[in-house]
Order: structure tokens, then C-alpha cells, then sequence
């Protein structure tokens, strides 16, 4: 009898830590811009190294 | 013309293409299926099929062959995307998959009223139409060229094998087809770089091919000074490159169409990203294939002008003579540079300090004086018929492709031009059937329920493929308008650009303001265009800026009673 409650607060205690805070879900979003980004910033830089290498 | 076998392999792979994005779709019964595919596209797909959509066959075609003439600047064209991608994934994609619209336009209306979403869906109507019919005659005509087939042939097939994927598959088919076609691209360029490397002269390697190459200019990737009339430089391509590809990817039915198919904000959002992370480096490849190219006709025999159809009729032509007296000397100035090259080459390993600048001045001798016999060439065509295109760098990659790719092969890179040909018309035409049948006849009410309108479009399908191949017969005796329609999408994009930004970012601001800001925007940037030399890159911003901050303006101007709409954007 006492099992039922038991289960069902440890599903919902790990619902709760599985499921995202949007908090969470926004600092990862900033993350994948940020390495977008950089991918990018790191793009320029070889290719200006390219030009200025083989000027 | 082509051999058996290369003509086996691209029939194949076109019915394979067809085929596989019709089964792949064949369940599409309702509207937002074929309009949206249901919206139910996982990232890779999207992210496949939004880079698909950019890359025309044009694309395809004239980036190795714009690497060739003017070697990587045209990368920096591209700088903006991935900070594009950035900005649209925090704003537009979230409400655009909160919303669940089947067009960008429907925003619009929720947000200000009819007449904002119509000023929006019409200006694309008018600029899409006219461009699809050119997104099919341009590839159609190189290929016409190349083939010996007559250009009617190469656009109804063009046509015929888009219709048979849309009409039947809709917007779902699209997805599939571009999965497949865009990966049968790439592979097919990879494939092409590496044998392209291994057709280089013996003994020389990617760095030297560098060599040769940095020697001629051809590897200025990044130019950072500023000049507001050049196109390719740093700034451009990071300033009006980031508005032309924000307008285009957030409000052009085309790629909203393409991000709208995703399963969610969070799958749309991936797509973007992934496109933002590729794309650059992805560009860079394509254009160092066409340094490459250059490299290897450095060394043996290229023709002096690459479109075989000009060049016949030019000697065949009352100027004959004078074409075939500038083949004779570019052939000898050709032959003297490639020799002056390889003993450069040679001296440089040898490392002969001498002799390397002794051969360096030969090579840059003949260098002149074969640029000096190609605008005598150049001139005798222009004599022989003034209006003839004088631009060759669409014929350079695929003349390379036929006349130096192994059998097989060349029907393969044949197939991923008409897979990249029908990649950005499918995507054009799935949005314009959608932004007549949302925009106009939904709008309109000619028709409410399901059956009906998937009927409608379908029919809208089918009408803009015929309007595009009607357009596409016609475009061939405008010669200058396909230069025009190219540069309309910047006429209008920063004002269509503009007017989603304020739906985000000015709550205050009603449909009467955007309206007005929208249209004194758009005479702005038309005034740009016909009274200052500036490139048309920058008409983008000057376009989004004003129709912003009129609209931020007006709003601030106008009773709060007299604002319409009432739809309250949370990007």
C-alpha cells in the first residue's frame, strides 16, 4: 500500500529534475549562439591569415 | 555533347531524385502537409533543406567559377549568415512555431492588420514570380549550352521534373528531395576537389597549388578596408551581408516555408545553427575548388573564352579573323606562361633564388599578354553581336568538369546541377503556392475547407511552374533583366525586413505607422537604387533601418486608439 505514494513521488521528483527550467533552456540556447559565433569569428581569422600568408 | 554512359547516370539519378521525394511524401492529404509538411520535419532535414533552397544551381555553377575569376572575396558575402541564424533563432523562429502559420504573411495580420499583410505577401508575389522564372532559365540555358540541347528542352524538363515532385508531394517531397539532392551536391564537390587536386601537374601539391595561386591574387579572403561601392569586403559582407540574409531567411516565404516544415521551435532553431555553423566553410570549398580550377588551366590549354556558343559564333561571325588572330596569341601566351610556371615551380624546390625571379617576371609577361588576347576576343564577340553575354564564369566549372572528369562522373556532377537547379525552384514555388493560397485566396475566402484548398494549392503549383517556364522562354531576349530581377530581392527585402522587426520590437507601433513607414522605407531604397552608386548589399539596412524607425516614429505620434492589431509579440 505504502509503495504507490513512494513511487510516484520519486517519478515525480526525477520529472523534476529532468525536465528543463526555462532558465536552463535559454543558457543553453546563449551557448549554441555563442559557439556559432565563435565558429565564425574563427572563420574570419583564417581566412585573414590565408590572405595575409599567400599575399 | 554528352557520352552514353554520363547521360545513363544522370537520367538515373534524376528519376531516383523524383522518385524518392514523391514515395518519401505520398501520405500528404491535408493543406499544412503540403504547404508545411505537416510541420513535422526533424533539424537535419531542415537544416538540409534551408541550405538547399540557397543553393541554386547558379550557385552551383558560377561560386567555382566566380573562385576562378576573382579567386575567395565572394566568401565574405556570407560573413553575416551565421549572425543572421543567431538573431532569427531568438526572434522570428519561436513565434513563427508558437503561431503554427503556414506563411510569414499570417504574422503580419495577427500583428497589425490585412492591408500590412498584404503590402508583405504582395511585394513577395511580385518578386518571387518574376525570379523563379529566371531561378529556372539561368541553369537552363548553361546546360543548354553545354548539352547542344535546345533551351525550350532544358526548361520544360527543369519544369516538368519540379512539378512532378510538388504537385503530387508538396511541401513534404521538397524536404525529402533536398535531403537527397543537397547530399548528392556535396558529395559530388568533394569528389570533384579531390580529382581535381590529383589533375594538377606532376610533382605539385595542394601548398604549391597555394602558391600559384596567392601569386595571382586569387587567395584575398578578407579585404578590411571600406568602401561603401565594393561589394565584397569585410564589412559589407558583415554589416549588409547580415541584413540581406536575415531578410531573406526570416521573411521570404521561400526559407520560412523550408524552417516552418520543422517538428518544433527547438528543431528549426537546430536547422538554422547548423546551417549559421557550415556555411562559411562550406562557400570557402566550393570557391577554393574554382582557385584550383584556375591553377590547373595555368599549366595546360583553356579555351579563351568558355561559353561554346558565343565563341562558335563569334568565328563563324565577320570578325572572325580578328577571333581567331587573339586565339593564336593567347594559345602562345598560355603555353609561354605554363612553361614559365613550372620553371618557377621548379626553382623554388631547387631553391635557385635567381632563377625563380627570372621565371617569375616570364610568367607575369605572359600573364599580360594573355589577358591583353582575351579582350581582343572578348571585343571581336561584342562586335559580332553587341548584345551577346560576355560573362563566362557560369560556363567555366562545368566546361572543366566535361573535359577533364572521368565517365561516370560527369553525369553524376550533371545530375547535381539539375538536382541544385530543382532545389531552389521547388522551394520558390511551394512558397509562392503557399502565399496565394494562405494569403489570397484563404484571406480572400474563394475557399475555406481542407479539400478545397489543398486543391487550390496544388492548382497555384501548377500555375506558377507554367507562369515560370512561360517566363523563363521570354527571359533569354531581356539579357539585362536577369542581372535586375537578381538585385530586386535587396530592393525589397530590408523593407519586408523592417516591418517584421517592428511586429517584434516596437509593441507600440499599429498597422497605420508600419504601413507608412513601410512604404516611405521602400521609396527610400529605390531612390538608393537610382540616384547613388551604392551597392546594392547596404539598400538592405537602409531599407530595414528606415521602415524601423519611422514606424518607432509614427507610433510614438499616433493616439493609442487609432493603433491596430492587437497581437502582443514576446520574442
Amino acid at each position: 500500500m505504502s509503495e504507490r505514494p513512494a513511487r510516484t513521488t520519486a517519478a515525480a521528483s526525477r520529472t523534476e529534475r529532468s525536465a528543463p527550467s526555462a532558465e536552463g533552456t535559454r543558457a543553453r540556447w546563449a551557448r549554441a549562439y555563442l559557439v556559432v559565433l565563435a565558429a565564425l569569428a574563427l572563420d574570419i581569422l583564417l581566412l585573414w591569415w590565408l590572405t595575409e600568408r599567400y599575399r | 555533347m554528352i557520352r552514353p554512359l554520363d547521360a545513363a547516370v544522370l537520367v538515373v539519378a534524376l528519376v531516383t531524385l523524383v522518385v524518392w521525394g514523391f514515395f518519401r511524401a505520398r501520405k500528404t492529404r491535408d493543406l499544412a502537409g503540403f504547404l508545411v509538411a505537416g510541420h513535422s520535419m526533424p533539424w537535419p532535414v531542415v537544416a538540409f533543406s534551408v541550405m538547399a533552397t540557397q543553393a541554386s544551381a547558379v550557385t552551383f555553377m558560377a561560386t567555382p567559377g566566380q573562385g576562378y575569376v576573382g579567386g575567395l572575396s565572394f566568401v565574405q558575402f556570407y560573413f553575416g549568415l551565421p549572425i543572421a541564424m543567431v538573431v532569427l533563432c531568438a526572434t522570428l523562429v519561436p513565434v513563427f512555431q508558437r503561431l503554427r502559420v503556414n506563411t510569414a504573411y499570417e504574422f503580419l495580420e495577427a500583428r497589425f492588420d490585412a492591408k500590412t499583410r498584404t503590402l508583405a505577401a504582395g511585394l513577395f508575389l511580385v518578386q518571387r514570380g518574376l525570379s523563379a522564372g529566371v531561378t529556372l532559365y539561368a541553369p537552363a540555358l548553361v546546360l543548354s549550352v553545354i548539352l547542344g540541347w535546345d533551351i525550350r528542352w532544358t526548361c520544360a524538363l527543369l519544369g516538368a521534373l519540379v512539378v512532378v515532385t510538388i504537385v503530387l508531394g508538396g511541401s513534404r517531397a521538397v524536404a525529402q528531395a533536398h535531403a537527397l539532392q543537397f547530399t548528392i551536391i556535396l558529395g559530388t564537390l568533394a569528389l570533384t576537389f579531390a580529382l581535381v587536386l590529383r589533375g594538377l601537374p606532376q610533382g605539385m601539391g595542394l601548398p604549391d597549388a597555394l602558391v600559384v595561386a596567392g601569386a595571382s591574387g586569387r587567395l584575398a579572403a578578407v579585404d578590411t578596408s571600406f568602401d561603401p561601392a565594393n561589394r565584397y569586403n569585410l564589412w559589407a559582407g558583415l554589416l549588409g551581408g547580415f541584413f540581406l540574409q536575415l531578410s531573406y531567411f526570416g521573411t521570404d516565404q521561400s526559407q520560412v516555408g523550408r524552417i516552418l516544415t520543422a517538428r518544433s521551435a527547438r528543431e528549426g532553431k537546430l536547422g538554422l545553427l547548423f546551417n549559421g555553423l557550415v556555411k562559411v566553410p562550406m562557400q570557402f570549398f566550393i570557391l577554393l575548388l574554382g582557385v584550383l580550377v584556375f591553377v590547373a588551366y595555368r599549366f595546360e590549354p583553356a579555351p579563351v573564352f568558355f561559353n561554346p556558343a558565343e565563341a562558335a559564333k563569334a568565328a563563324a561571325g565577320p570578325h572572325g579573323d580578328a577571333w581567331r588572330a587573339a586565339e593564336r596569341d593567347w594559345e602562345s601566351a598560355r603555353a609561354e606562361l605554363a612553361g614559365a610556371l613550372r620553371a618557377e615551380h621548379a626553382a623554388r624546390h631547387a631553391g635557385d633564388a635567381v632563377a625563380q625571379r627570372d621565371a617569375h617576371a616570364r610568367a607575369l609577361a605572359a600573364d599580360v599578354a594573355s589577358s591583353a588576347a582575351r579582350a581582343r576576343a572578348v571585343g571581336a564577340i561584342q562586335a559580332t553581336d553587341p548584345d551577346a553575354n560576355t560573362n563566362d564564369t557560369n560556363y567555366i566549372f562545368v566546361r572543366y568538369v566535361l573535359s577533364h572528369l572521368p565517365l561516370g562522373i560527369v553525369g553524376l556532377v550533371l545530375a547535381a546541377i539539375f538536382a541544385a537547379a530543382m532545389n531552389s525552384s521547388m522551394s520558390e514555388l511551394n512558397a509562392l503556392a503557399a502565399t496565394t493560397t494562405v494569403d489570397v485566396v484563404q484571406r480572400l475566402r474563394w475557399a475555406s475547407d481542407e479539400r478545397s484548398l489543398l486543391a487550390w494549392s496544388r492548382f497555384a503549383t501548377l500555375f506558377w511552374v507554367v507562369f515560370a517556364v512561360g517566363f523563363a522562354q521570354f527571359a533569354g531576349r531581356l539579357g539585362s533583366l536577369v542581372e535586375a530581377v537578381n538585385i530586386m530581392g535587396s530592393l525589397f527585402y530590408g523593407t519586408i525586413l523592417g516591418i517584421f522587426l517592428t511586429a517584434l520590437f516596437v509593441k507600440r507601433a499599429g498597422g497605420h505607422a508600419v504601413f507608412t513607414a513601410a512604404l516611405l522605407g521602400e521609396a527610400a531604397v529605390i531612390a538608393c537604387w537610382k540616384l547613388t552608386p551604392l551597392s546594392f548589399l547596404w539598400w538592405n539596412l537602409i531599407g530595414c533601418v528606415l521602415t524601423l524607425g519611422l514606424a518607432a516614429l509614427f507610433a510614438a505620434f499616433t493616439p493609442r486608439n487609432a493603433r491596430t492589431g492587437s497581437f502582443a509579440a514576446s520574442p
